[in-house]
């Protein structure tokens, strides 16, 4: 599997919540912002993070593609 | 007539709303907001003839009654701007920074405290947290009751705030005093009393932080070493910073962390279910926080356009209230019940767009900590007998006193 995740920076405001669903797949920077667009991710057993990480995303802006 | 649609008594509706988009839902003195803030706005939010409808009460302004919706102007500083934070506007008051400015001001003031305010930063904090809710247990535990508020929950995130900020929690007590003077003191003179003190205060703190030269917390920081347009940050603006901090740091912390323990008290076996499995103290806080939101925030629009089939006119006020999003049954199942494994819980309790509260990391490091070391210690949790709570609604949502008992 391969799941692609695109972060719309313009409207990341630094809730940190993707990470705290995804500690393993969504790395942030100094300030809680997300830095994880673009992230490939084929481990299936991260699956369930990326997901749910994108899911706790306050303003809508991450999304996932199935590769 | 929609439920509850009338025609305005003091101020006309004005000419750009159509009269199917009028109500009279008055967010800030209903007087059933003293005793389930949330479940009037879960009403309104469930009732409203459109998502977007004019209010005839205070003076008329827009209440925002859809998630989707308030996110999208929260989201949208352009045409939503923050430079009033109350409704009606406050005429002459001096400027919030960094919270009544819009981008790309705001981006400057902001962030300097973005800096000093990231999750990364915060871990210091878990700890004292932990430490010093012991400490405050450790006073009241043997008498198996208290006013948890006055225990717990007031000294304890304001001990923490002014640890961060830079000033001496020693005198929490003093200052937690002048800032309910300044909100709720019962004539103008006590409340202008109260904001002369805290200037002077505040006055005083930057002087000694300039001369101290450090920059460990918060204040010292923005003196010694902040910097706007890549100028120091004149005192004025400092000035502005640190009463934003007094008040902003003093209110909401205080007021979800005793909505997570009114939840308990009030929920027999939600403890145990918690303790049982330490997984769900992590989102038990996120789950009070959009169960019970403590804000709503006010934006006005910048000018005239046209928006989710309404007409706005620049001046418009609106409430975009996190509390209302939060209580939305479209994006939330069910809204008003409090679900441990609540899935996609992307609410909006420390707002959305460039406002994000910036102190969320602090107060999410707080919560978590405080529970997991009170919870265990405070068995059987639950409200005194007879106890009649009453919440404060408007701006700032909060319980206003939490008398409690337990095991001992």
């Amino acid at each position: 599997m391969e799941l692609k995740i695109t972060v719309d920076r313009s409207k990341c405001s630094g809730h940190a919540r993707c990470a705290m669903k995804g500690p393993d797949v969504y790395e942030l920077d100094d300030e809680g912002f997300c830095i994880s667009d673009g992230k490939i991710v084929t481990d299936e057993s991260l699956r369930t993070q990326v997901i749910h990480g994108m899911k706790a995303c306050p303003e809508r802006a991450i999304s996932v593609i199935e590769a | 007539m929609v439920g509850g649609v009338i025609q305005t008594q003091d101020r006309p509706v004005p000419d750009h709303v159509e009269p199917t988009y009028v109500v009279d839902w008055d967010y800030l003195k209903d007087p059933r907001l003293q005793i389930d803030p949330h479940g009037l706005y879960a009403k309104w939010t469930a009732e409203a003839p459109h998502e977007v409808v004019w209010t005839t009460a205070n003076g008329g302004h827009w209440m925002i009654l859809s998630n989707e919706a308030i996110v999208e102007a929260l989201q949208t500083p352009e045409l939503f701007s923050s430079k009033h934070t109350g409704i009606p506007p406050r005429p002459g008051a001096a400027k919030l920074i960094p919270e009544e400015l819009d981008p790309p001001e705001h981006t400057k003031y902001r962030s300097q405290l973005n800096k000093r305010l990231g999750p990364k930063m915060i871990k210091y904090f878990d700890g004292r947290a932990r430490a010093m809710a012991n400490e405050l247990i450790d006073r009241v535990q043997a008498a198996g009751k208290c006013d948890l508020m006055q225990a717990l929950t007031i000294p304890l995130p304001c001990s923490l705030f002014l640890d961060m900020v830079g000033l001496p929690s020693e005198r929490t007590e003093e200052f937690v005093q002048w800032k309910d003077e300044l909100f709720q003191g019962s004539n103008n003179e006590i409340r202008i009393g109260a904001q002369q003190r805290i200037n002077a205060y505040l006055e005083e703190a930057i002087a000694l932080k300039r001369k101290d030269g450090g920059a460990d917390d918060l204040l010292g920081y923005l003196v010694n070493e902040g910097r706007i347009d890549d100028e120091p940050i004149t005192q004025a603006d400092l000035m502005a910073y640190a009463f934003l901090f007094f008040i902003a740091g003093l209110d909401t912390v205080t007021a979800t962390m005793t909505n997570c323990f009114h939840y308990i008290a009030t929920h027999p076996g939600a403890q145990d279910k918690l303790l049982e499995n330490r997984s769900f103290l992590i989102d038990f806080p996120e789950e009070i926080l959009r169960r019970y939101s403590v804000v709503n925030s006010v934006r006005t629009a910048t000018r005239d356009f046209e928006w989710r089939g309404v007409q706005i006119k620049a001046e418009d006020q609106f409430v975009a209230g996190t509390a209302f999003a939060n209580v939305d049954g479209k994006e939330f199942p069910d809204p008003l019940t409090v679900d441990f494994e609540r899935e996609n819980n992307r609410h909006i309790g420390f707002g959305a767009g460039p406002h994000r509260c910036a102190g969320s990391h602090l107060a999410r490091t707080e919560l978590v900590a405080v529970m997991q070391e009170v919870l265990p210690r405070l068995p059987n949790l639950r409200l005194q007998p007879g106890t009649d709570l009453k919440y404060y609604a408007g701006g700032l949502i909060g319980l206003t006193e939490l008398p409690v008992e337990w095991d001992v």
